[in-house]
């Protein structure tokens, strides 16, 4: 019995056995957790409404994972051109870059999206809500991905450089064959975290009235007014996407972790 | 190779690596520069290197002086073959890679005239079973093989080595010091600051001692080792051979 519930000491590897029962335990404790507070409100369930808006539903989460895909992507190239201006000469880049950075990190995201949404795009005459929102998506996360990507520039031993520039390399060069491609690999499971956050920051997105998941799940409640059944499907569905990244993030780490 | 150091100076704030250092060379082959640490020796190769803008002086290299502006610079260090002490292979490359990415990238050649050239340096020195592996699976004696045949992949008018061999055992420091008497026997140019007294007696023509940002010796190998005791010279070698 001991073996399965208590380790020997906190470095031990859980078997198998013991693994899966705990898992299961957990599973079912939170599960009571949830059970008992909706039991006590007396409430009835009835999750047709899900399948009754199945499409509307469908259609946010396919557009919660298309913004995110894009965004991780505009976010990784705004990062490296802020890592890059960070360690400029040129210092009025590199203040640009570090206002940005702080700017960006310093205020909350919900004040963000709503000061581009109804300042910036209002001004240049953005109205495509989905542009606004990969726009604001990457260029938040952006800010967090170049001091990840800073923090790996920083990672790269002095004598590389030189050697670099020894053997003719322009600084740019430099950059693209080699820095970034060490840089990369070692931000992987960082950047996959980054990933998974942007996921869920997107769901502030509804406040601008983007179509995402988040979105079409309140649309769904205020039609319906069945809270707990969207709530929690809401939350299963960001889960779904943020469980696999994060094991993802803890494979590369591992991967990492033995090549170097 | 012909070396012309007209009071080349250079400070760090406060603190003087070089102060006005003269040496003149002429038609030398091998030159071993050597001296203590702090002495100036590595200054004085980043500089020859047009790696560093002097803070004052000039280095003449084969009748051309360096002309410090970075747009020069960058032409300057393609005629130029360099090699530090550890670390110069760029760990996600083969050691192929080292070889060839610079000369596609800088060089302009072609990746099949690349690796043939490339492919033809590793098997003139032994290296051609580790073509495909990366740094971290060879020994340091390999590594630094690897990376001097990659400074001599570009042809260099000079091959600069600062302590090509500090940062290895003795067995394999012999590997990398072989390797480059061969080399000094093609008649490569060699410009390497050591503590290797054993090749700095028998595979150097020159010896030049730097010491407080200055030369305070010079003079061919068998002037260099019988120098007088009592000099700080002396004292220096009594010292490294005790």
């Amino acid at each position: 019995m001991k073996r399965i519930f208590k380790l020997d000491t906190p470095g031990e590897k859980p078997g198998l056995l013991g693994k899966t029962t705990n898992i299961v335990l957990v599973g079912l404790f939170i599960a009571a957790i949830f059970l008992v507070a909706l039991l006590s409100l007396g409430y009835k369930f009835d999750w047709t409404v899900i399948w009754t808006y199945r499409i509307n539903i469908l259609r946010g989460y396919g557009m919660t994972l298309v913004l995110a895909v894009i965004s991780i992507f505009i976010s990784v190239i705004i990062g490296l051109v802020s890592a890059a201006a960070l360690q400029s000469k040129i210092l009025f880049f590199r203040y640009l870059a570090r206002a940005y950075v702080e700017g960006i990190r310093g205020t909350p995201f919900l004040v963000q999206i709503i000061f581009f949404y109804f300042i910036i795009a209002t001004a240049i005459g953005l109205n495509s809500k989905f542009i606004v929102g990969v726009l604001i998506l990457s260029i938040f996360t952006g800010a967090y991905i170049t001091e990840i990507i800073r923090g790996g520039i920083q990672s790269i031993p002095e004598t590389q450089w030189v050697t670099a520039k020894s053997l003719g390399f322009s600084s740019f060069q430099t950059y693209s064959y080699i820095v970034f491609p060490q840089v990369f690999r070692r931000i992987l499971p960082a950047l996959a975290g980054q990933m998974s956050s942007l996921v869920k920051d997107s769901s502030l997105l509804s406040v601008i009235a983007v179509a995402e998941f988040t979105k079409s799940i309140r649309q769904v409640e205020a039609l319906t007014y069945r809270s707990f059944e969207v709530l929690t499907f809401l939350m299963l569905g960001y889960l779904l996407i943020t469980i696999p990244i994060s094991l993802l993030s803890k494979w590369l780490e591992r991967k990492y972790y033995y090549e170097s | 190779m012909n070396l012309d150091i007209r009071n080349l100076s250079m400070h760090y704030g406060e603190e003087r690596a070089l102060d006005g250092m003269n040496l003149r060379i002429e038609n030398l082959n091998s030159v071993s520069v050597i001296g203590p640490s702090g002495g100036g020796k590595s200054t004085f190769l980043r500089l020859v290197a047009g790696l560093e803008k002097p803070s004052g002086g000039q280095v003449i290299v084969n009748g051309i002086p360096i002309d410090y502006e970075e747009k020069q610079l960058r032409e300057y260090r393609n005629r130029i073959g360099l090699v530090f002490q550890s670390h110069n292979l760029f760990p996600h490359w083969t050691a192929i890679q080292n070889i060839t990415i610079p000369m596609i990238k800088v060089f302009n050649f072609s990746k099949a005239e690349a690796y043939d050239k490339a492919f033809e340096l590793l098997i003139k020195f032994g290296l051609k079973e580790h073509a495909d592996k990366l740094p971290v699976q060879l020994s340091g004696g390999q590594q630094q093989r690897i990376s001097i045949a990659r400074a001599m992949a570009r042809q260099p008018e000079i091959l600069l080595l600062d302590e090509p061999t500090s940062a290895l055992d003795p067995q394999l420091t012999k590997e990398v010091l072989d390797m480059l008497i061969a080399l000094k026997e093609e008649g490569t140019n060699i410009l390497m600051a050591t503590h290797e007294m054993n090749f700095a007696k028998k595979a150097a023509d020159h010896v030049v001692f730097i010491d407080e940002g200055r030369v305070s010796f010079e003079g061919s190998s068998n002037e260099f080792f019988n120098a007088d005791k009592e000099s700080r010279l002396g004292e220096f070698l009594a010292h490294v051979f005790e």
